[in-house]
């Protein structure tokens, strides 16, 4: 689903991610893992297409992020670590705004916009412009815009960030599914817990590089995925 | 502590001169100077054209010995100038600005917070004041060598000015927040409230000629009215040739003003800014909605942005109104302005003038609508929506230009034509009128835009700064402006060789190939840069 090979990005002559690889297969959810300033917003971005990076190559699905940036971000959807969304349109508006871009029918959004707001209980908002909104709302606004055209794979900054304990839930059974229906996660998280429950594999990065991934027993071994990453970290 | 909002006050104001918005660090040297050196540049043309009229009005008052009364009208001028170009920014820079917040929840007394705002409003303000207040002062100077005082009393005066014209639209920001602050619909009445003071500013503006011609009749009887009943304006005015007495006064009233409003003002920030009323609760009720294409969904989206911002509308949308004003005066006045027309020198060809005039005019006003100009620098931290969506960065930009040709094409299209036909324009040279038109306002949004991606500023506090204090936004409606002139002015010498028919033909010829050649380098570089922003 998801190939990352020898990326390289640079800011000012220091390497923010150092020859990187992984991949991700149909069905998994990846945790990404790693302290401030390690290098995983970096890679993400240059995931979906945002951030031009220097060496390496991304496929999504065998399609080229560098070669055919559109083509390859109809199967990708992108939830940033702060939702910065359309503060002068509505939250239905900007439902529509996204659906409209990714060419989702109108029966398809409709039904999508009423499963997703309803399980978030945002329904009754969706009327409101997006500035009167919380972070948490917003949060999970953009989290229904991300899954309104059905992608094949979601790549995710700190989505648990904002949500309250009932959305996180619902979220984490959402992603479940899209793995079931043969789609991908890739996500980043501080909340280890979260990642070492939720996630199949699992890969953690310091000062750029990678420096372990795996399914979680390969990773972690007998111990938690706290104690190992603080080993990894030191 | 005042010290340290202060300093972050001024470096907000010249972040866009010295720090690079991709990168976030410091411009290096070299490009910094080419900005100011730009930046001085365009003032200068400005500036020139102030000091003509300054010229003009200040022999026959100096002559008079009323030297205080020319520093009086161009004070005045000064002052209106520096009203207008912050006004409509003042309310949200002090009430509505993204860090008050954070600002608030830190130990920093509310009064110091709106104090350093304030300041920040004259320091805003004083680009504009200047533009007017230092021609005035070197004209001065040119008529009449100066002593010491004479030289640097106009200079603190410039400063004494600006503060003044800080009490001024800081206080209409305060009535505005005052007014709306129970208010749901606040963006709506903040509208209102702008328009009715624009509608009085344009009201003064058009009767400009008739008090003007007032003055110098009555020179001598004003200059006896402004001594008993502007006593300030005249201890200003006597200030500015370089008297200690009437600087001191002047400096202690405009002091005493200002902190009178902060007084006023600081007792109520507080509230104003943590008032919150929310906004008119609406319950989403599921609807029909009819699918719509990518690049119309674009255009939707930034038509939203511009209606949903009164920053952005009052600045970058005055045309609109200016458009129609303007026409509805021309056709009162047109039997006047043709009687103009034929009284002027060379009497016949002037007539075949009207059409060049009429277009100029209009696309005089169309360079006040600059809306792509700012909109790169409008998304802001949201960019990342369009660049993570699988988009042809090209149908973006060309949705940015869209809106600016949608907004300027109905307004400019409908009042050419009624133009045309009031002052009897043939069908050939109203056609040939809307397509020059045409040209002119697609080729200014193609500009606006390519200005925008190359002075992009994505990375700010309050909207006003990316529409208001924005390099792309001057040069975009000063070069439609230089532009539009030109047009006009290159007729004169045409028309004695050539039919104005003719002439719009190579007009519309070379707007098309500058639009061309502007489209192409947004498709090619514009696209690449937009994608990295």
């Amino acid at each position: 689903m998801l190939k990352i090979e020898h990326l390289t990005k640079t800011y000012g002559g220091v390497n923010a991610v150092d020859d990187l690889n992984l991949h991700i297969q149909a069905g998994e959810i990846y945790g990404f893992i790693g302290h401030n300033g390690a290098g995983k917003t970096t890679t993400l971005k240059s995931v979906v297409g945002i951030l031009r990076f220097d060496r390496g190559e991304i496929e999504v699905n065998g399609i080229s992020v560098k070669k055919n940036p559109v083509e390859c971000k109809k199967n990708i959807a992108y939830i940033p670590d702060n939702p910065d969304i359309y503060e002068f349109m509505t939250g239905i508006q900007y439902l529509n705004f996204v659906a409209d871009i990714y060419g989702v029918s109108a029966e398809d959004r409709q039904e999508r916009i009423r499963k997703y707001s309803d399980a978030f209980s945002l329904t009754a908002d969706l009327a409101q412009q997006i500035s009167s909104y919380s972070h948490g709302m917003k949060q999970k606004l953009a989290i229904i815009s991300a899954w309104i055209h059905d992608p094949k794979l979601i790549i995710m900054d700190e989505p648990f960030v904002g949500l309250d304990p009932k959305a996180a839930h619902i979220l984490k059974g959402m992603m479940r599914e899209v793995c079931e229906n043969g789609g991908a996660i890739f996500f980043s998280t501080h909340v280890l817990e979260v990642a070492e429950k939720l996630c199949d594999k699992v890969a953690i990065i310091k000062g750029g590089k990678l420096i372990t991934s795996g399914t979680m027993e390969e990773v972690t071994g007998n111990e938690s995925l706290e104690d190992v990453f603080l080993e990894l970290e030191e | 502590m005042t010290k340290t909002l202060l300093k972050k006050q001024f470096m907000e104001l010249s972040r866009f001169y010295f720090t690079d918005s991709k990168t976030g660090k410091s411009r290096s040297k070299g490009k910094a100077a080419g900005i100011i050196v730009l930046l001085i540049f365009l003032l200068v043309i400005i500036i020139g054209l102030v000091g003509a009229a300054a010229m003009s009005v200040g022999s026959a008052m100096l002559e008079a010995g009323l030297d205080w009364l020319y520093f009086a009208m161009f004070s005045l001028t000064a002052i209106l100038l520096g009203v207008l170009g912050s006004v409509f920014n003042t309310y949200h820079s002090l009430y509505m600005a993204k860090d008050n917040e954070m600002l608030l929840s830190m130990p920093i007394p509310p009064g110091k917070i709106l104090f350093s705002r304030m300041i920040g409003v004259a320091a805003a303000s004083l680009l504009y004041s200047s533009l007017v207040w230092l021609p005035a002062m070197a004209v001065y100077w040119i008529l009449k060598p100066p002593s010491v005082s004479g030289v640097i009393f106009p200079v603190i005066l410039l400063f004494a000015l600006v503060l003044f014209v800080a009490v001024l639209t800081c206080l209409f920001g305060w009535i505005v927040a005052k007014a709306t602050v129970k208010l749901k619909r606040k963006k709506i009445v903040a509208v209102i409230i702008a328009l009715i003071l624009m509608g009085a500013y344009f009201f003064i503006s058009f009767r400009l000629s008739n008090i003007l011609e007032y003055i110098t009749v009555n020179t001598a009887a004003i200059g006896d009215f402004i001594r008993s009943w502007g006593y300030p304006l005249y201890q200003f005015g006597q200030a500015a040739t370089g008297k200690v007495v009437p600087l001191i006064i002047s400096l202690v009233i405009i002091g005493g003003v200002f902190a009178l409003t902060y007084f006023i003002m600081s007792r109520s920030f507080l509230k104003i800014t943590t008032t919150n009323t929310g906004t008119v609760k609406t319950v989403y009720k599921e609807k029909g909605y009819v699918r719509k294409s990518v690049g119309r969904a674009l255009l939707a989206k930034e038509a939203k942005r511009f209606a949903g911002s009164t920053t952005y509308m009052l600045n970058s949308g005055l045309g609109i109104i200016l458009i129609p004003m303007a026409t509805v005066f021309l056709c009162i006045k047109s039997s006047s302005f043709m009687t103009l027309i034929n009284e002027l020198p060379e009497d016949g060809s002037w007539g075949s003038m009207v059409s060049v005039i009429i277009a100029v005019i209009i696309c005089i006003l169309c360079s006040m609508n600059c809306t792509s100009a700012p909109s790169v620098s409008m998304e802001g931290n949201g960019i990342w929506i369009l660049q993570s969506m699988p988009v042809d960065p090209w149908d973006v930009l060309k949705a940015k230009v869209r809106l600016h040709v949608v907004i300027n094409m109905v307004p400019a299209v409908i009042c050419t034509a009624v133009l045309g036909i009031v002052f009897r324009e043939s069908v050939l040279s109203i056609i040939l009128m809307e397509l020059a038109v045409m040209c002119f306002i697609t080729g200014g949004g193609e500009f606006g835009l390519m200005m925008n991606l190359i002075k992009p500023n994505l990375n700010w506090n309050n909207e006003s700064t990316a529409v208001k204090q924005s390099l792309s936004v001057l040069i975009a409606m000063l070069s439609g402006f230089v532009c539009a002139v030109i047009i006009g002015v290159a007729a004169f010498p045409a028309k004695s060789v050539m039919d104005m028919n003719v002439y719009f033909g190579i007009i519309i010829a070379v707007l098309a190939a500058v639009i061309m050649l502007l489209a192409r380098w947004l498709k090619r570089r514009g696209t690449v840069i937009f994608s990295n922003l």
